[in-house]
């Protein structure tokens, strides 16, 4: 069993072909831990969103493996792909994460339900993850449209780990919030790492990424440069004295 | 089952959050679930037995015949209603200075087991003597009513005999339109009509047929619990028969035959029926497509909330499901709805009223069944496209279909339309020496009085419709292909067509299958214009009539088959010319022996195109005149010139067709003895061939040469082109039951309003697939009208940009389904009869280019001149 939740080896990813090809990742390679909170930074066009597909299975590389929990994800069909969705990847959007015309409770619950949980068991998982991520019942069974921008942020996290999920893939997942609310995201996210999970957090917000263990950057889909893992306190006094 | 649930819950609340969309769907879904429903509810009830019961013995319980009441009532139960069956006659009543025939019913208004006869709509039931009811059929035609209502003290008088006074307007429930006076039996009204009538019969009860025990029929109304099988026996025991109501709703003798007609149209409607279904699911396909596609990013995110493909696929499906349950529960509410609107039309078509309502569950049910799968089939091809899009590309809001589907598509299309297009032509060489000779016969025939049986074979059917069916579904596979090969074009059109054209190629999925249905309902409309076209011709190039116009023929055969007196005849000829504006009589005397008349007969073998062999078609009668006598004129048709004057005083028989003429040219007429007589012959031009007159002509000396004699057996009574409908009526009411005239009746009117019917269903049609596929571009193309907002479009583009979106779908199909339909019309047509592939042309230019151009006038004028100013990002 890997000691990574995420590994991408020289992961390559071609769109189209000859004098039209462009190259969204080049060679790039990744691994995330348990408890590790990584965020991806770079310009538009440099394949962030690209990265976070290849990620999850939404779309397959060029070239490179891409391994989720110890499974090449390259030698899964597509069913097989979509069962890893349901019980090992969550993704978080910047917006439009939640089906409309599912409440709360329901868009929690739809992974579990599409994994032929039954619908109480489900709603009792669903409610159970609500909680974890500061939404109360009440609002469980509201619809997308009846709550507010950092509940539905709230919601989609809740979602994305609802269930054995471990890695969650989140995608500019404060873009469309305040401040104040993106904040209280992030504080989420990070609460969420710490207690087991591995996130991949893509932004552009430098305060955002502060968030995270460790900040990779990309330029025109190649990583340019990686701030390496965060130190603790008695690792920085190591370095300093050079013992 | 348990993944079906989140695919029906988001189902649910997606048809919700769409009224409009989802309005539209359940509402094609409905539409043929109500027209089922409506035509089964009515159909059903006018010919479900209970009605056939009520209709024949009112609410009797059963019906007696061969015994007289007198009798009957020893073996009766008490409490027993017991009334005699009516009678109905036809007699003459005056009207102004005219004679009006009608039919006088005897039958008691306030009798309840005389109910299905007559009822009282108005008025008081008659108390015997010389008072009557009229229908209101009958008041009006003879100018009884004020303001629809009986005038006070309204009077009828029968001809050369009482008057009656009229207490009130009679219904009667069965025969809603039919003209009939109704006296009490035994009145003194009703006696006399009986005398001085014509043919009175009981009232005729299918039921006790064929023993025409309706003579003397006893209608019974029997107390509760009544033992009817005991009766049965103890009146069987004395020659007597009892019918049941239950008998009566019943019959044993009721067959139904199952021939090769019943199946090919049985066939025919199947082939309809599913062609309309189909229309049905590319409508809402269409809908649905568009609704897939708006939720795309939906889709995405069950993809990448661990949906697969299957789940995507269901959640579309769901929505075809939730819709087809609606639009089948509408259609079953709406088809009854309808039906109890079109009571009154159905009345009328039936000429009779509704008893109540008889209901076929499993019809019912088996229509709402029908309305369920389509809304399913509807969503089965955006199903498929959204269970194909990858979760990456859905995110992302873009729905991609491969192109080696489109290129599948096309060569499958393709093939379908070159299998369907020799199908048809395989069909029409089948038949085509026959339809040749058979076109050959019809114009040798013309006039003469033959009909010619057109070709037909089931095989050369089946591959018509057949061919027909496959290049109809062929041509709707390939119609997002050709859109895509004319929008290629675009580039040379101006702005709003050139917007247009590349709308319809960018959203195939919404103007393929909208050109599609289209193309179906047009083809259908063509087709159908074109046969009933030439069913008409047919009817026209074998119109046989029985008499010249202007003509009234009083024949001499009574009766029994018993001969009327010359004088009962000439003074029946003599009253009708009276009532007719330069009324003539003409006596048509033919030869007889002592006992039986003479005929001609065709020379055996002696057969021409169009001719049986050895019959005779209409009279064969001889008739005697000489040749100066005015029915000359008559009989052929105009004066005889002066060849034929000689040969008549020469001795010869004139007549009218070549083949009465042997090698030798000498007509054989059978009289008395095995071997026929022959004479020398002459013919005369005639222009037409009427069955009722005499086939041949001679002169007196030639029957007093053949010992044999001479005998007025027709009148005829010639009138000037001014009579009026009304005098022929009044002559022919006078003239007796033999009296028949020719009325030339105008068929062009309902003609046109047939080829208009079927013309307007095209237009509809068209309407419909083209208001769907520019109201979904419209909610689809929101974000590209912005964009010409903010660029400096004038609003008047968006009325051009939709007008052209409807011109190009609508004529698209419009031109296809009219090639289609005109092309298996043309392979049907030796079906029909007619000898001549014959063109509706309005029918095809209603089509083909007006439905279109009205379509794309409707579009514009309904669309909103203002373009939108929405926020472009989402």
């Amino acid at each position: 069993m890997s000691q990574y939740v995420l590994e991408l080896r020289d992961v390559t990813r071609v769109h189209g072909s000859g004098d039209a090809a462009v190259h969204a990742l080049r060679g790039v390679s990744l691994t995330l831990a348990a408890g590790e909170l990584v965020a991806v930074m770079g310009p538009s066009g440099s394949g962030k969103s690209t990265l976070l597909n290849v990620a999850g299975g939404l779309d397959a590389p060029s070239a490179g493996v891409v391994v989720v929990e110890g499974t090449d994800l390259q030698q899964l069909s597509a069913t097989a792909l979509a069962a890893l969705r349901r019980r090992s990847i969550g993704y978080v959007f910047q917006d439009y994460n939640l089906i409309p015309a599912l409440t709360a409770a329901e868009n929690v619950a739809l992974p579990r339900e599409l994994d032929g949980i039954g619908a109480r068991a489900s709603r009792r998982e669903a409610l159970a993850a609500l909680d974890e991520v500061g939404v109360g019942a009440a609002a469980a069974d509201r619809f997308p449209d009846e709550l507010a921008g950092g509940q539905r942020q709230r919601v989609a996290i809740a979602r994305a780990l609802v269930g054995p999920r471990r890695l969650v893939l989140a995608d500019e997942p404060t873009g469309a919030l305040d401040s104040e609310s993106g904040e209280s995201v992030l504080r989420l996210l990070r609460a969420r790492c710490d207690a087991g999970a591995a996130g991949l957090l893509v932004t552009h917000e430098a305060r955002l990424a502060g968030w995270a263990d460790r900040v990779v950057f990309l330029r025109d889909g190649a990583v340019v440069d990686d701030t390496g893992p965060r130190l603790d306190a008695q690792a920085l006094l190591a370095q300093g004295t050079g013992s | 089952m348990s993944r079906w649930r989140p695919a029906l819950r988001i189902a649910r609340r997606t048809v919700l959050r769409s009224p409009a969309r989802s309005a539209l769907i359940a509402l094609l879904v409905a539409l043929p679930v109500a027209g089922a429903t409506s035509i089964d509810l009515l159909v059903r009830t006018m010919t479900s037995p209970e009605h056939r019961a009520e209709r024949e013995i009112g609410p009797a319980d059963a019906v007696v015949a061969g015994i007289s009441a007198e009798r009957l009532s020893a073996y009766l139960p008490p409490g027993t209603r017991l009334a005699a069956n009516p009678f109905q006659v036809r007699v003459a009543v005056d009207r102004g200075s005219r004679t009006k025939l009608t039919t006088l019913v005897a039958a008691d208004a306030r009798e309840p087991l005389h109910g299905h006869l007559v009822r009282v709509a108005e008025g008081r039931a008659p108390r015997g003597g010389r008072e009557v009811l009229v229908t209101r059929s009958l008041a009006r035609r003879m100018n009884l009513l004020d303001d629809g209502h009986l005038r006070a003290h309204a009077t009828i008088a029968m001809r050369r005999g009482p008057v009656a006074t009229v207490t009130g307007l009679a219904r009667a429930p069965f025969c809603l339109s039919c003209e009939q006076i109704v006296a009490p039996p035994g009145s003194q009204f009703a006696r006399i009509a009986r005398r001085r009538g014509q043919g009175a019969v009981a009232v005729f009860i299918e039921a006790l047929a064929p023993s025409n025990g309706s003579e003397q029929a006893l209608l019974l109304d029997l107390p509760q619990g009544a033992r009817t099988d005991r009766l049965a026996a103890t009146l069987d025991a004395r020659a007597a028969r009892l019918v049941t109501r239950d008998q009566v709703a019943h019959p044993d003798f009721r067959t139904t035959i199952i021939d090769d007609s019943t199946l090919r149209a049985a066939a025919l409607t199947a082939v309809a029926v599913a062609l309309g279904l189909l229309e049905i699911v590319l409508l809402a396909g269409t809908a649905l497509a568009v609704g897939a596609r708006r939720q795309v990013r939906e889709l995405g995110l069950v993809a990448a909330s661990g949906g697969s493909a299957g789940d995507v696929r269901r959640i579309v499906l769901a929505q075809g499901l939730v819709l087809g349950v609606l639009g089948a529960a509408a259609g079953v509410l709406g088809g009854a709805a309808l039906a109890l609107a079109a009571r009154p039309l159905a009345e009328r078509f039936y000429n009779e009223q509704l008893t109540g309502w008889a209901v076929g569950p499993w019809e019912v049910a088996g229509a709402a069944l029908v309305g369920l799968l389509s809304g399913l089939a509807a969503a089965i091809v955006p199903a498929i496209g959204a269970g194909r899009m990858k979760p990456v590309d859905a995110l992302a809001g873009r729905f991609r279909t491969a192109r080696t589907r489109r290129r599948r598509n096309a060569g499958v299309g393709a093939a379908l339309i070159g299998a369907g297009v020799l199908s048809g032509i395989g069909g029409d060489r089948l038949l085509d020496d026959e339809f040749r000779a058979y076109a050959e016969q019809v114009a040798a025939s013309a006039g003469r009085g033959v009909f010619v049986d057109p070709p037909s074979s089931d095989l050369s059917l089946v591959l018509v419709i057949g061919g027909g069916t496959l290049a109809v579904v062929g041509l709707v596979l390939l119609a997002p292909v050709l859109i895509g090969y004319l929008a290629r074009f675009g580039a040379r059109l101006p702005l709003p067509a050139r917007l247009a054209v590349r709308d319809a190629e960018r959203h195939r999925h919404r103007t393929g299958p909208a050109a599609g249905a289209i193309t179906i309902a047009v083809a259908g409309a063509v087709f159908a214009a074109f046969i009933v076209a030439m069913l008409f011709h047919a009817e026209d190039a074998r119109i046989v009539p029985q008499l010249p116009r202007h003509v009234l023929a009083i024949e001499g055969e009574g009766e029994g088959g018993r001969s009327q007196p010359k004088a009962l005849l000439t003074d029946a000829g003599d009253a009708a010319a009276a009532e007719l504006s330069g009324g003539r009589r003409l006596d048509v005397r033919v030869a007889r022996t002592d006992r039986r008349g003479v005929h001609l007969v065709a020379p055996a073998g002696h057969c021409s195109a169009g001719t049986p062999c050895g019959s005779i078609v209409g009279n064969a009668q001889l008739a005697v005149v000489a040749s100066g006598e005015g029915v000359t004129r008559v009989l052929a048709g105009g004066p005889l010139d002066g060849a034929a004057r000689t040969a008549l005083r020469a001795g010869k028989v004139l007549v009218f067709d070549p083949v009465m003429l042997d090698d030798a040219g000498r007509v054989r007429v059978q009289a008395v003895g095995p071997r026929p007589r022959r004479f020398e012959g002459h013919v005369v031009q005639r222009q037409r061939h009427y069955t009722a007159l005499p086939s041949a002509i001679a002169s007196p000396a030639l029957v007093r040469r053949a010992g044999w004699t001479a005998r007025v057996d027709q009148v005829l009574v010639t009138y000037g082109a001014t009579a009026q409908r009304d005098d022929i009526d009044s002559a022919l009411a006078v003239a007796g039951d033999t009296a028949a005239a020719y009325i030339d009746g105008d068929e062009a009117p309902v003609r046109n309003a047939i080829l208009l019917v079927v013309a307007l269903i095209a237009g509809l049609v068209t309407l419909l697939g083209v208001a769907i596929s520019v109201a979904l571009s419209a909610a689809e193309g929101r974000a590209d009208l912005a964009t010409l907002a903010a660029v400096g479009a004038p609003p008047r583009r968006r009325r051009a940009l939709v007008a052209t979106q409807a011109l190009f779908v609508g004529g698209l199909g419009g031109l296809l389904g009219t090639a289609l339909g005109t092309f298996v019309a043309f392979t049907a047509r030796a079906t029909t009869g007619s000898p001549d592939f014959v063109v509706p042309w309005w029918n095809l230019a209603a089509a083909g280019v007006g439905a279109p151009l009205v379509a794309a006038l409707v579009a514009a004028a309904c669309t909103r001149g203002r373009l939108p100013l929405v926020r472009r990002a989402e």
